[in-house]
């Protein structure tokens, strides 16, 4: 289970490290936590926080829905940095670096910073309207380019998670992690977990020693902490119960899966197994976690190709009864800060003005970004759209012209003789 | 050899354009924006994706329509924003003289200090100090900013009169965030009067002040200024001429990464302007 679980590990953390080091790709635009950072802008000024896109809500919908379902699997087999962190963890194993096991109060009353940190990131950011955590976000720091926004701080704070992840099993995920807080609602309210036959558990322990998460897993009838990872460390750890007495009788277990009957019968099922909340004596096999978690996440990347959410979204006016839309693709319009001065060209006050109601809806990217304006054709028409756009705008404020860089594909501004 | 081909093709349509690029700018230069604007058409035409020859074509042939709708419509109510917005264009091009009927017509139209500077500076840019302190000494004394006296003063000296020029230049301050046309009028009128320390600090405060875009053209104008010439062959003018800005401006980074974009993180900010 566990050299499975290892292989989904190092399958995403090599994607996301290919994709960030080799393709220059901009992996911020799939963290979950960005979703989470971009609503409240989203709602109120209708465009994603910097370097951010919709692709952010359609793969925190997943990972919550994968919550739903398995719980925080997202966080055992998939989250770059608590790959990064696990596997430091046995490295420090390994070399034999001393390990802290925190004791179980202290472990609780750590646990509950990361609501606190997730309080104060999403306050602050939400305030400023920008990424204000990433300058302390060790996950920005280790995986990144290392643009000119990256702070010593990210440095501090990244060495602090190194040299206490050799020491200590997911310091981050269990204390600080500001996903993992939000994970917590919907995992607290998943359908399936780890699930104790009491019959048949020895108490020996070994499946809460080997818990990462520090849950008393031999202590209950089913895991209904919010904090499982689904690892299935515990499962993994439970020993058969063949020598304790005879195999129990075949209980009506309705909607088994097929093996998982057969060994509880014959006396060598674990007492620990993985399985749906409502049906306790199904049996899940890991493969079926890992694949709820693929499609679920595999699905919300895919559903963001497929439904055309825009990213940038700006209103003026009120719309009037009747309105006319021109979809244009514009040159140039690669991000959020290229979006705002698009809008900016959009609401000037000069020759090119556009009067009236105007609604703008964008999807900046590399290349031709599809752009779609919705506007009052009482009071002005798609030409005028496109001067504004592509014009120079002298700002009086400055005293300074200053040249569009928008090209709108097809349109050819030569081909514009006399603009009044 | 089709390639080879292609790229002897596109290397001679580049050098084209280049040329009828460069024949629009000396055209532009000599005040002939319609027969620039033809060039620069023939510019554009022969290279599509040079993104300068575009930009230029684009705003020259605004300043034509601006020139058409100041000739067409002398009265309307966007006069003054439109002459302000044509007098800017020929300062940049270096037009003066097409820049001064339209800087004394808003002048007499509104005495604001910001009409009086644009005036002189017209002015001095044309060497008639004469005409530039009348100007500024036309304002009064609640009216005067530290831009339209360092002006002044730059005027005086320009004139001969040094020490009137001091003594301006003796109660001029500027302490604190200024923006960067006043810190740049200052460090004239500190190099104007001799003062050469202040003047070199002042104007790389100013460049620190200028966003990146802008500050080439700056930097040009202060190597060509007639106010800097004292000082040109010192080190510390060199100095301050290699002083790098300190305003975040973006510079897009293609869209695949914002992580290196200067203006990540204000955003927000430059998106309510």
């Amino acid at each position: 289970m566990r050299r499975n679980r290892r292989v989904v590990q190092g399958c995403f953390l090599a994607l996301v490290l290919v994709g960030v080091f080799g393709l220059h790709a901009n992996c911020e635009r799939w963290c979950p936590f960005g979703g989470v950072e971009s609503l409240y802008t989203y709602w109120t000024e209708g465009n994603m926080l910097c370097s951010l896109g919709v692709s952010n809500f359609f793969i925190l919908g997943g990972v919550l829905a994968a919550t739903l379902l398995v719980r925080r699997a997202f966080c055992g087999y998939m989250c770059p940095l608590g790959t990064i962190s696990e596997w430091l963890f046995r490295v420090g194993q390994r070399w034999q670096v001393p390990q802290v096991r925190v004791p179980v109060l202290w472990d609780r009353a750590l646990s509950m910073l990361k609501y606190g940190v997730l309080v104060v990131v999403l306050v602050l950011t939400w305030r400023a309207g920008e990424l204000i955590f990433r300058g302390f976000d060790p996950c920005y720091a280790l995986i990144s380019r290392h643009g000119e926004d990256i702070t010593w701080w990210a440095y501090v704070v990244s060495a602090l998670l190194i040299v206490a992840s050799l020491v200590l099993l997911l310091p981050f995920c269990r204390w600080l992690c500001p996903l993992a807080a939000v994970l917590n609602l919907f995992s607290r309210f998943g359908l399936s977990g780890v699930q104790r036959d009491a019959e048949h558990c020895s108490e020996c322990g070994k499946c809460a020693r080997r818990c990462p998460m520090r849950i008393p897993v031999d202590r209950v009838q089913q895991v209904t902490a919010a904090r499982c990872i689904a690892c299935l460390e515990c499962v993994a750890a439970c020993p058969v119960p063949v020598a304790r007495q005879s195999p129990p009788a075949a209980d009506p277990v309705d909607g088994c899966l097929a093996s998982a009957p057969r060994l509880a019968v014959a006396g060598v099922a674990p007492a620990l197994h993985w399985g749906p909340v409502v049906a306790r004596r199904q049996r899940w096999p890991q493969w079926l976690v890992i694949a709820i978690l693929l499609c679920c996440t595999m699905g919300a990347v895919t559903t963001s190709y497929l439904v055309p959410v825009p990213s940038f979204v700006k209103r003026r006016g009120e719309a009037p009864p009747h309105t006319e839309t021109v979809t244009l693709q514009i040159g140039d319009l690669t991000c959020r800060g290229r979006a705002n001065l698009f809008g900016y060209f959009l609401d000037r006050d000069d020759l090119f003005a556009i009067p009236g109601y105007l609604h703008v809806a964008a999807w900046p990217g590399p290349g031709w970004a599809d752009v779609q304006i919705t506007f009052d054709p009482t009071q002005t028409d798609r030409e005028a759209l496109k001067h504004a756009i592509t014009e120079p705008y002298f700002e009086t404020e400055d005293n300074y012209w200053r040249p569009s860089p928008f090209q709108i594909q097809g349109y050819d501004p030569l081909e514009i003789p006399d603009l009044d | 050899m089709a390639m080879l081909w292609l790229s002897a093709a596109s290397v001679w349509a580049g050098s084209d354009a280049g040329t009828a690029f460069s024949e629009g700018e000396k055209l532009l230069a000599g005040g002939d924006l319609r027969a620039a604007l033809k060039q620069y058409v023939a510019a554009v035409k022969l290279d599509r994706t040079n993104q300068e020859y575009l930009q230029q074509y684009m705003l020259v042939r605004r300043a034509v329509a601006l020139q058409d709708t100041l000739a067409r419509e002398p009265n309307s109510p966007q006069w003054e924003q439109t002459a302000v917005a044509l007098r800017s264009f020929y300062s940049a091009a270096g037009l003066h003289a097409q820049a001064l009927p339209l800087d004394r017509k808003l002048f007499e139209r509104s005495k604001t200090p910001d009409n009086a500077i644009q005036l002189a500076e017209t002015h001095l840019s044309l060497d008639q100090s004469d005409e530039a302190v009348a100007v500024l000494s036309s304002l009064n004394a609640a009216q005067g900013t530290s831009a339209s006296q360092a002006l002044r003063a730059v005027a005086l000296a320009r004139q001969g009169q040094v020490d009137a020029a001091r003594q301006i230049a003796s109660q001029v301050r500027v302490s604190g965030p200024s923006d960067p046309g006043t810190l740049y009028m200052v460090a004239r009128m500190y190099a104007a009067v001799g003062d050469v320390e202040p003047a070199m600090a002042t104007l790389t405060r100013c460049f620190e002040a200028v966003p990146p875009s802008r500050l080439d053209l700056l930097k040009s104008h202060a190597r060509q200024c007639p106010d800097f010439s004292s000082v040109a062959s010192r080190a510390s003018f060199t100095a301050a001429l290699r002083t790098e800005s300190k305003v975040s401006e973006s510079k897009c980074s293609g869209g695949s990464s914002c992580s290196s974009c200067p203006m990540r993180g204000n955003c927000a900010r430059s998106a309510s302007k």
